[in-house]
């Protein structure tokens, strides 16, 4: 990986690091995250690939990230939400719309540098009410990933655990160098904003914002902004 | 609006900025009356604390008039006087009902870094670095209060801001820092660092059964202050050849039954330890100079209480664990859960037990806000506290 951001031109670097600090949404590591194939990632895949709870393989040459949070809201609470896919932009950073076809298939948006935006179609392939949502790309997709979210109850009555796995085919060609050279090993932090988000939507109603916050990705000073600064 | 930017290390400069405005359900806008420049203030002042942006608005002590609330705060009209606690916390989460309000798992948009530098992350915070929220602080004319229905009190009238201005923060610290000592009675308990929590907490751990207190400070004026106002014994470090000599002298060799630090990340001493610790921080080598903390943990008598109030942002050297281990201290420490204590310690005042008001030495315009933080950094003019006046 770090040989392969190194060969990088400064260029690209440069132009797209307005996404450094913004936060990628879980759907969005998985549709465009940080995707070189290096020797290290593949290793790693082939000694820890995802079970998919159908048994399938998870796509090979992946890369995978994971992150967990604890919501003060019954596992059956939690699960509903997320099973409302139409709800994932609410708390993901980078997914612009997911428009849900029928029971099992949906349509994601998803918010790539300069302007760009990334499509797939994703159909759910397991689902537990309450326990297990698994879900992956159909079709040929310029981005395929799949993951898995698992909530369990948490000890001592403290609310749900909600376990996330990610795993997602490197992008190959120009977006895919662009970002893997900006994210570095950033996808695993972004999971956690995302998850804190998740939480504070859950347990407050809303994303919190500070004033730094609430000018957008990357960093503003903590003061007011003018209206029209606002994210 | 004016407010008090910080603009590099050892450079504020009181801006024009826009005025702030309702970004979630539950905030509330206040007319800052009185604001004032903490201790851990000067750590951002020093550049001792990451993550700060050119133009942060400093302060997180402050109170005021809400000139507007959002839709989401029933308990706060417009009109309402208020005293606004340092940490964000949003009433609901596993911390929040636990009453650990500085632990609030819901009020820092930048939680993620804040584990990467602590493991996790704690509530945040007014104006204290983007590691603690990027939230834009009360040394302003006006500012936004998130969770206004937790947070800000409603103080009577008859009380001046003087009076409950330190609700917001220094005054709970100090009382936390002496209600962790887990006073019964008659105890005897240190305060290292006789600025305005040292104060504070000395005169906390007498209202909570110390029989005596010793201050711990280099400052004759301020030792003065503890002498005077408090009945303290005091220690001026830079006059005695040993503080843990002198404090064993002071208590029959037994050592202090409880010992509190107010002092923090930049602790001065004379000597080869200062030395040590002043060279290892400028060389990023060590974030904090735990100089008076070592002090605390090697005086405290065994089977004693270390309380740690200071503020501490990273990592220390040299810390004494054989002494906590093998001497059965106890450790306490925490950013002031300050929602648990303000309506306590307002009933206190009320009661006329204490008047905090003691340590204000200057009362200064906003816009004089730079030369303060000079002052009271530099310990000139005799400065123990500033408040600042929009």
């Amino acid at each position: 990986m770090h040989g392969f951001v190194r060969r990088t031109p400064r260029t690209r670097t440069a132009s797209a690091l307005p996404w450094i600090g913004a936060g990628l949404a879980a759907a969005a590591v998985i549709g465009v995250g940080a995707l070189a194939i290096s020797r290290r990632a593949r290793r790693k895949n082939a000694a820890g690939a995802l079970e998919l709870p159908n048994g399938s393989a998870a796509p090979t040459g992946d890369r995978r990230v994971s992150g967990s949070v604890t919501i003060a809201r019954t596992p059956w609470e939690v699960y509903e939400f997320w099973r409302d896919l139409r709800n994932l932009p609410r708390f993901t950073r980078h997914v612009e719309r997911v428009t849900v076809y029928d029971e099992t298939r949906s349509h994601w948006i998803v918010r790539a540098p300069a302007g760009r935006t990334v499509e797939w179609d994703a159909t759910i392939i397991e689902d537990r009410p309450g326990e297990t949502i698994a879900w992956h790309t159909v079709g040929s997709p310029d981005v395929s990933n799949a993951g898995v979210v698992r909530f369990r109850p948490a000890p001592g009555d403290q609310g749900t655990e909600v376990h996330v796995t990610l795993h997602y085919r490197p992008l190959l060609g120009a977006i895919g160098v662009a970002i893997a050279t900006v994210l570095g090993e950033q996808p695993a932090l972004q999971l956690r904003g995302d998850l804190r988000r998740l939480k504070q939507v859950l347990e407050i109603g809303e994303v919190m914002q500070s004033d730094a916050s609430a000018q957008g990705s990357g960093m503003h000073a903590a003061q007011p902004s003018p209206a029209e600064a606002l994210a | 609006m004016k407010a008090n930017c910080w603009m590099g290390t050892h450079h504020l400069e009181v801006r024009d900025v826009p005025d702030p405005r309702i970004l979630n359900s539950r905030d509330a806008i206040i007319r800052v009356t009185s604001t004032a420049i903490c201790g851990s203030d000067l750590h951002l002042f020093n550049g001792f604390i990451p993550s700060m942006e050119r133009g942060d608005i400093l302060g997180h002590e402050f109170m005021g008039e809400v000139v507007e609330v959002a839709p989401g705060v029933k308990n706060l009209a417009v009109g309402d006087r208020v005293v606004v606690p340092f940490p964000i916390a949003c009433g609901v989460c596993g911390a929040c009902k636990a009453e650990t309000y500085s632990l609030c798992e819901n009020s820092n948009p930048n939680a993620p870094l804040a584990e990467a530098l602590w493991g996790h992350s704690p509530a945040g915070l007014f104006g204290y670095s983007h590691l603690l929220g990027g939230f834009a602080g009360g040394q302003a004319e006006y500012v936004r209060v998130p969770f206004a229905d937790v947070g800000p009190l409603k103080v009577p009238e008859h009380l001046s801001d003087d009076q409950v201005l330190f609700l917001s923060d220094i005054f709970p610290t100090a009382y936390m820092g002496a209600e962790m000592c887990n006073l019964k009675g008659g105890e005897v308990v240190a305060v290292w660092g006789a600025g305005p929590v040292g104060q504070l907490a000395a005169a906390s751990a007498l209202l909570l059964g110390a029989e005596r207190v010793i201050v711990i400070d280099r400052f004759p004026y301020r030792l003065e202050l503890a002498k005077e106002k408090l009945g303290a014994e005091t220690i001026n470090y830079e006059m005695v050849d040993s503080v843990l000599d002198t404090l064993k002298e002071l208590t029959g060799g037994r050592g202090p039954d409880a010992c509190i630090d107010c002092v923090g990340m930049e602790a001065h001493a004379h000597g080869i330890q200062y030395a040590y610790d002043r060279t290892k921080q400028a060389l990023k080598l060590e974030s904090d100079r735990p100089i008076a903390l070592r002090q605390a943990i090697m005086a405290c008598r065994n089977g004693g209480t270390v309380s740690v109030v200071g503020v501490y942002g990273g990592f220390i050297d040299k810390f004494p664990m054989g002494a906590v281990v093998n001497r059965a201290l106890t450790i306490r420490s925490g950013q002031c859960h300050v929602q648990r204590y303000m309506r306590p310690l307002l009933d206190r005042i009320e009661r006329g037990e204490i008047d905090p008001s003691f340590v204000i030495t200057h009362h200064l315009p906003l816009a004089d806000a730079p030369d303060a933080y000079r002052m009271f950094c530099d310990k000139t003019d005799g400065c123990e506290k500033v408040v600042l006046h929009a």
